[in-house]
C-alpha cells in the first residue's frame, strides 16, 4: 500500500498533462481520462497520514502529502470531475494542447489540496494560476488579455496570501499544519497575516470587489475549458480558508452572505449564459464560504457537502451552455429560445442542475445548502439584521437562493423554454450526453440518498454527539423552506422579467478599477521615466562640459568670466590627484605582476 | 591551507589570451581553446567547492609589498560563490558566442574571445582577492578587459556607451580607491592596518570613529553600487546594451554587475560586518536605496519597447534584490540575497540568449515587433517564458526560492516596507514580462495588442468591444528625445553595422512567420543548447536548490558569519 504515497498525485498527474499534449487526440484524451479516473480512485484509498516529510523541499521542514477528511473529499470530487471533462473536451473538439494545459491545472489542484504545509500549498496554488492563465490563453483573441488581468490579479492575491503565510512563519517558526505536525494552534497566526491570507485567498474565490475576474475571463475561452477553470480555482480557495480559519471568523461568515446576494444579482443582469454562470460562482461559493466563516463541525461539514455538490452541478451547467454554445454557436440569451424541442437531453440535464443549484428539494444542492443555513441558523450568531426566527446571515443565504432560483428560471425560460430558436442546431455525438447525463445523475443521487454525501462528510451531521445540532434533510420546515424558495423565485421573476429585459450592461467593479490601474500605472510610468530621462541628460550634460573645461582650461575659465592674463598653475585638485595617483598605483601593480 | 589554485583560476585564461590572439587565422581551433580554458577553470573552482563546504579556506599570498600592500587570494565560500557561478556560465555563453558570433558573421571575432577570456579571468581575481586592495585592482582590469566588448561595434553609439561605462565605473572605482584607503587608515594605518577581510568584520573598525567609519562605508558601498546598478548610478547599464548579446548576457548580467554586488557582499560581510553595518546605522539606508531602486527599475520597464533595454532595466531591479537581502542583516535575507546571486544569474543569462537568439534569426529587437514570433522560435520563447516566470518568482523556477527567504528575511526584522516592495516587485515582473509570453504564443502578426501595453489603448484592441479587425503594430515607442548626430543607444543592437539607418527594422516577415517546429528547426544548437542548459539550470535551482549546491554554499557563507541567527 505504500507506493500509494511515495509520489504526489501532482508528479503523476503532470506527466500525464505533457503527454496528453503530445499524442495524438484520441489516445490522448483517452490517457487522460484514464488518468484522471484514477486521480479518483487513488483519492478513495490512500489512508489517512502524513507522508513525504523528508525532502527538506527549498531547505525547509514541509509535508508533500497529506491526507484527511478534507482533502480526500476535495480528491474525490477532482477526480471525478476532471475525468467527466476531458471526455467532455473530447467531444466537443478540443485541442490536444488545451486538454494538456486543462490537466496540468488539475495536476496542481490535486498538488494544492493534498499540501500538508502552507510552502507546498503555496506553490501548487501560484502554478495554479500559471496553468490556468495558459489555459484562458490558449484560445487566443479576446481571451488573451483576459488572462493578462486574471494572471495579474491572481499574481497579486498569490503574493499577498504569501506575505500572510511568511508572517505565520516568522511567528510560528514552521510551515506544517496542525494537523501534519506543526504547532499546537491550527491556521494562520490571528492579526496581519490572517488578515492578508484571508484577502489573498478571497481574490481566488471571488470576494465582492475581487471577483470581477470570474465574469471576465470564464466566458472567454473553449467551453470545455470553461468546465475545468470553473471547478478547481475557487473550490481549492475555499479548502485554502478553511486550512487558514478552522475555527472560522465571523467576517468570513458575513463576506460569504454577502458573496451570496451580490453574486445573484449580478447574475440576473446577464443575458451572456457564461458570465450569469460565473457571477453564480461568486454567490455559490459564498455559501461555502459562510460555512468555513461560521465555523464548526456543522457549518464546515455544510461547506464541504457544498464544494462537492457545486462542483457537480455548475460543471453540469457550464457542460449544457457549452452544448448550446456549441450546436447553435450563439452565446446570448436573447438569441436563443424554446431549444427544448432541438436539445431535449441537454434541456434535462440543465433542469437537474438547475434545480440542484437552486436547491430544490429531492436535489443535491438542497442537502448540503440546507446543512449551512441549519449552521447559519443554530450556531451562529443573531446579527444585526435578523427578522422573525432568521439570523442575519440566514437572510442572506435565504436571499441568495431566491435570486438563484429567479436566475435559472431566466436562463432556463429564455434558452430552452420560451419562444423558439430559427437558426441551425447543430448534431452533437452521445459522449457529451453520456458525460452530462452521469453528472446528473449523481446530483440526483446525492439528493434523494443524502447519507452517501454525508459519508463523505469530515464530521458526521446526523449525529447529536459531534455536531451541536443534528441535521435531517427532510423535515417538513426544509421541505416548505424550499418549496417556498422556489414560488417566490418564479413569481419574482416574472415580476422582473420586463423591467430585467431592458436594461442594458451594468457596470460591475471592474469598470472602475481597470481604468484607474491602467491610467494609473501609465501616470506613473510615464512620469518615472520622463524624471530618469531629465535626470539622466542633467548628468551626461554636467560630464561633458566637466571634459569640455578640463580639456579646454582656458576657454573653460574665460566661459566663467575669470581673467586668463596670469600664466595657468600646476595646482591639480583633489580629483585630478587621486586620479593619478590610482593610475600610478595601477600601473605599477600591474608591472610587478 | 595555502593552495595556488585561487590563482591558476586566474591565471589559466589569462594565459589563454596570447593564445587566442596567436590563432586569428584559424577560427575552430581558436573557439576549442576557449572552450577548453572555461572547462579547465570551472573545473578548478570546482575543484574548491567540497572543501569549502567543509569550513576550509584556500589562501594564496604574493606577500606584503610595503605595510597594508598586500597581494594576495583567499577562496572562501562567498568567493568561491561567485567564481563557480562565473566560470560555469563561461563555458555556456562560449558556445553561444561560437554561434551568435558566427551567425551575424561578425568582424573581430578574436579580439573579441580574447577580451572575454580576460575578462574571466579578472572575475576570479575579484571573487578571490582576499583584501579591499587586491579587490579593487582585479575589478578596475575587469572594467578595462569588458571595453573592448562593450565598444565592439565600433559605431558611435558603442563608444558613446562606452564612455559612459567607463566614467560611471572608473568613477565608482575611485570611489572604492578612496575607501580603501580609509579603512587602511582607520584600522591602524601604516601601524598594523589592513584591508583583509574577516568573517564577521575587520576588528580594528569596530572601534574606529563613527563618522570617519560612515564615511568609509559609502565610499565603498557606493562605489561597488555603480556596478551594482545602484540608482542614481545605474544608467550606464540600459546602454550597454548596445554591445552583443552574449556580452549583455554574460558580462552586464553575470560578471560585471555580480562583481558589484560581490562587492557590497564584501563590504557588508568580510569588512565591516553585519553587527559592523548595524552600528553604525548603514543598513537602513542602503536598503532603502535598493528598495527605491528595486521598484522604480521595474516601473521603467514597463515602458521599454527595446527587449535589451527591457530585460537590462529588470536587472536593475533584480540586483537590487540582491543588496537589500544584504543591507537587512538577518539571517533569511542575506541567504535569499545570496542565493538570488546565481537564481538570477540562471534566469537573466536565458532571457538574454533568447532576445539574442531573436535578434539573429530574426534581426528583431522590439517587443512591438515580436507578436506570433512563438511559431518560428518555439523553444527560444518556451524557455523564456519560464525564465520570466522565476523572475517573477514563480514557483518551480529559480527566483521564487531566493525571494521566499527575501521576503522572509524582511518580516523577521520587521521591515514591513521592504518586504511590499519585493512583492510589489513581483506583480510588475508579471506585468512587464508576461505580454512578450502572450503575444508569441497566443497573438498573431495580424493580431495584437499594442506593445508596450501602458502605450496602447485601455482593454487592448478589442476595447471597443467589437470585433473589428486589429491593428497591426505602427507603434514607435515614445522614448527619450534622440540626439541628431550620436542616437541614443536605447533602440539598437549593431545599428548601422549592416547598413541599417535609423528606420524600424525587424519584425515578421510577409505573410507572417513560418512555423519551425519544437525540433530544434529554429536556430543552431550552439544558441539553443546554452538557452536549455540555463533555463534548466534555473528549473533545477528552484526545485533542489540544495542539490543543486548552490543553496549549500550561500548557507555555510552565512554560517561562517559570527552574530548571524541563522
Amino acid at each position: 500500500m505504500s507506493w500509494l504515497t511515495t509520489v504526489p498525485p501532482a508528479v503523476v498527474l503532470l506527466a500525464v498533462a505533457v503527454a496528453v499534449a503530445k499524442l495524438p487526440r484520441k489516445i490522448g484524451h483517452a490517457l487522460g481520462a484514464l488518468a484522471s479516473a484514477g486521480a479518483l480512485a487513488w483519492a478513495i484509498v490512500v489512508p489517512d497520514g502524513t507522508y513525504l516529510t523528508d525532502l527538506q523541499f527549498l531547505g525547509f521542514e514541509t509535508a508533500l502529502l497529506h491526507v484527511d477528511d478534507f482533502s480526500r473529499l476535495m480528491g474525490l470530487i477532482f477526480g471525478l470531475i476532471a475525468t467527466v471533462a476531458v471526455v467532455y473536451s473530447y467531444y466537443t473538439e478540443a485541442e490536444p494542447i488545451q486538454t494538456g494545459f486543462a490537466l496540468s491545472y488539475v495536476a496542481t489542484s490535486f498538488g494544492a489540496v493534498f499540501a500538508g504545509d502552507w510552502l507546498t500549498l503555496l506553490f501548487f496554488w501560484e502554478l495554479m494560476a500559471v496553468t490556468s492563465t495558459l489555459l484562458v490563453w490558449h484560445y487566443s483573441g479576446k481571451a488573451v488579455r483576459a488572462g493578462y488581468r486574471y494572471a495579474l490579479l491572481h499574481g497579486l492575491g498569490g503574493t499577498l496570501l504569501m506575505a500572510g503565510i511568511l508572517g505565520h512563519y516568522v511567528e510560528v517558526g514552521t510551515f506544517l499544519f496542525a494537523v501534519a505536525g506543526g504547532p499546537e494552534t491550527a491556521g494562520i497566526t490571528a492579526g496581519l497575516p490572517q488578515a492578508l491570507a484571508a484577502v489573498g485567498i478571497g481574490v481566488n474565490v471571488g470576494f465582492v470587489g475581487l471577483h470581477a475576474w470570474l465574469p471576465d475571463t470564464y466566458p472567454r475561452p473553449h467551453i470545455a475549458a470553461s468546465v475545468f477553470l470553473c471547478v478547481f480555482t475557487t473550490k481549492t480557495g475555499v479548502y485554502g480558508m478553511y486550512r487558514a480559519f478552522p475555527n472560522g471568523h465571523e467576517a468570513i461568515a458575513y463576506m460569504g452572505g454577502a458573496m451570496a446576494v451580490f453574486g445573484v444579482i449580478f447574475a440576473l443582469l446577464q443575458n451572456d449564459m457564461r458570465r450569469l454562470l460565473s457571477y453564480h460562482i461568486q454567490s455559490q461559493v459564498g455559501y461555502m464560504i459562510a460555512g468555513v466563516g461560521i465555523g464548526g463541525a456543522l457549518a464546515q461539514s455544510g461547506a464541504f457537502a457544498h464544494v462537492f455538490n457545486h462542483i457537480l452541478y455548475k460543471s453540469l451547467l457550464f457542460m449544457t451552455a457549452g452544448m448550446v454554445i456549441y450546436r447553435t454557436g450563439e452565446e446570448d440569451l436573447k438569441k436563443l429560445g424554446g431549444l427544448a424541442r432541438k436539445m431535449p437531453v441537454t434541456t434535462v440535464a440543465f433542469t437537474v442542475a438547475a434545480l440542484s443549484i437552486a436547491g430544490f428539494p429531492g436535489f443535491n444542492g438542497f442537502v448540503s445548502k440546507g446543512i449551512v443555513i441549519s449552521a447559519s441558523h443554530y450556531t451562529f450568531e443573531k446579527g444585526p439584521l435578523a427578522f422573525g426566527d432568521f439570523t442575519t446571515l440566514e437572510w442572506m443565504l435565504l436571499l441568495g437562493g431566491i435570486g438563484t432560483f429567479m436566475s435559472f428560471i431566466k436562463f432556463g425560460y429564455y434558452a430552452f423554454f420560451h419562444g423558439s430558436y430559427d437558426g441551425e442546431v447543430k448534431r452533437a455525438g452521445y459522449g457529451t450526453s453520456a458525460a452530462m447525463g452521469l453528472v446528473a445523475v449523481l446530483c440526483v443521487v446525492y439528493g434523494l440518498f443524502d447519507s452517501t454525501l454525508f459519508a463523505i462528510l469530515p464530521f458526521d451531521v446526523t449525529s447529536k454527539a459531534v455536531v451541536e445540532k443534528a441535521y435531517t434533510t427532510y423535515t417538513v420546515d426544509h421541505l416548505v423552506e424550499g418549496v417556498a424558495l422556489a414560488v417566490i423565485g418564479l413569481v419574482g421573476f416574472f415580476a422582473t422579467k420586463k423591467p430585467l429585459s431592458k436594461l442594458g450592461r451594468v457596470p460591475d467593479v471592474d469598470r472602475l478599477y481597470n481604468p484607474l490601474v491602467f491610467y494609473g500605472t501609465r501616470a506613473v510610468v510615464v512620469g518615472v521615466t520622463e524624471l530618469y530621462a531629465a535626470v539622466d541628460r542633467v548628468v551626461v550634460a554636467a560630464a561633458s562640459t566637466t571634459v569640455w573645461a578640463v580639456e579646454q582650461p582656458r576657454e573653460a575659465i574665460a566661459a566663467v568670466g575669470a581673467s586668463d592674463e596670469e600664466p595657468l598653475s600646476l595646482r591639480a585638485g583633489i580629483g585630478t590627484s587621486v586620479l593619478v595617483l590610482a593610475v600610478v598605483v595601477t600601473v605599477g601593480l600591474v608591472v610587478m605582476l | 591551507m595555502t593552495d595556488i589554485r585561487p590563482l591558476l583560476a586566474i591565471l589559466v585564461s589569462a594565459v589563454a589570451i596570447p593564445l587566442i590572439l596567436a590563432l586569428r587565422s584559424r577560427p575552430n581551433l581558436r573557439e576549442g581553446v576557449t572552450l577548453v580554458v572555461a572547462l579547465a577553470k570551472f573545473a578548478i573552482v570546482a575543484s574548491l567547492v567540497p572543501g569549502v563546504l567543509e569550513g576550509e579556506e584556500y589562501v594564496f599570498s604574493f606577500g606584503e609589498f610595503a605595510a597594508g600592500i598586500e597581494f594576495a587570494f583567499r577562496a572562501d565560500a562567498l568567493g568561491v560563490l561567485f567564481a563557480s557561478l562565473a566560470s560555469l556560465l563561461w563555458i555556456v555563453t562560449s558556445l553561444y558566442s561560437i554561434g551568435y558570433m558566427r551567425g551575424l558573421d561578425e568582424h573581430a571575432q578574436t579580439r573579441y574571445f580574447a577580451s572575454f577570456a580576460a575578462s574571466l579571468a579578472t572575475v576570479m581575481g575579484v571573487a578571490f582577492a582576499s583584501n579591499l586592495l587586491t579587490l579593487f585592482v582585479f575589478y578596475e582590469l575587469l572594467t578595462v578587459a569588458t571595453y573592448p566588448l562593450v565598444t565592439h561595434d565600433e559605431t558611435d553609439e558603442a563608444r558613446a556607451a562606452g564612455r559612459k561605462y567607463l566614467a560611471y565605473t572608473f568613477g565608482g572605482g575611485i570611489a572604492v580607491l578612496g575607501g580603501t584607503a580609509l579603512v587602511f587608515w582607520l584600522t591602524g594605518g601604516l601601524a598594523g592596518g589592513t584591508t583583509s577581510f574577516a568573517h564577521g568584520g575587520i576588528d580594528g573598525l569596530a572601534t574606529a570613529d563613527p563618522l570617519w567609519a560612515r564615511a568609509a562605508f559609502v565610499l565603498l558601498a557606493g562605489g561597488f553600487g555603480v556596478k551594482a546598478g545602484l540608482m542614481p548610478v545605474h544608467s550606464w547599464l540600459p546602454d550597454a546594451m548596445v554591445a552583443p548579446t552574449p556580452v549583455s548576457g554574460l558580462l552586464h548580467a553575470v560578471a560585471v554587475v555580480k562583481s558589484g554586488v560581490f562587492g557590497v557582499a564584501r563590504v557588508v560581510l568580510d569588512v565591516y560586518g553585519t553587527d559592523g553595518v548595524a552600528e553604525i546605522g548603514m543598513g537602513l539606508p542602503l536598503a532603502a536605496i535598493a528598495a527605491f531602486t528595486l521598484v522604480a527599475a521595474s516601473i521603467i520597464a514597463l515602458r521599454q519597447d527595446n527587449l535589451k533595454r527591457r530585460l537590462a532595466f529588470s536587472t536593475v531591479s533584480q540586483l537590487s534584490y540582491i543588496v537589500l537581502g544584504l543591507a537587512l542583516l538577518e539571517g533569511n535575507a542575506l541567504i535569499g540575497g545570496l542565493l538570488h546571486i546565481p537564481a538570477h544569474a540562471f534566469m537573466k543569462l536565458t532571457l538574454f540568449f533568447c532576445a539574442g537568439a531573436i535578434h539573429v534569426e530574426t534581426h528583431t529587437d522590439d517587443i512591438s515587433d515580436m507578436a506570433g514570433i512563438g511559431r518560428r522560435m518555439p523553444l527560444t520563447m518556451a524557455a523564456f517564458a519560464v525564465a520570466a516566470a522565476g523572475m517573477a518568482g514563480i514557483p518551480l523556477v529559480a527566483g521564487f526560492v531566493s525571494k521566499w527567504y527575501l521576503v522572509i528575511g524582511a518580516l523577521e526584522g520587521e521591515y514591513l516596507l521592504f518586504a511590499a516592495a519585493l512583492l510589489v516587485s513581483g506583480v510588475l515582473n508579471i506585468a512587464y514580462f508576461w505580454p512578450i509570453v502572450y503575444q508569441a504564443f497566443f497573438e498573431s502578426p495580424e493580431g495584437h495588442d499594442e506593445k508596450p501595453l501602458v502605450s496602447g489603448p485601455l482593454g487592448g484592441r478589442f476595447a471597443s468591444g467589437d470585433d473589428s479587425p486589429a491593428r497591426t503594430d505602427g507603434g514607435v515607442e515614445e522614448g527619450d528625445d534622440t540626439d541628431e548626430e550620436i542616437p541614443d543607444p536605447n533602440h539598437v543592437d549593431h545599428l548601422g553595422k549592416f547598413h541599417e539607418d535609423h528606420e524600424h527594422h525587424g519584425g515578421p516577415p510577409e505573410g507572417g512567420w513560418d512555423e519551425r517546429g519544437w525540433r530544434g528547426g529554429e536556430s543552431t544548437w550552439f544558441m539553443l543548447g546554452p538557452i536549455m542548459a540555463t533555463a534548466t539550470g534555473s528549473l533545477l535551482l528552484g526545485i533542489v536548490p540544495s542539490t543543486a549546491v548552490f543553496l549549500q554554499i550561500v548557507t555555510r557563507v552565512v554560517e561562517n558569519l559570527p552574530g548571524v541567527v541563522l
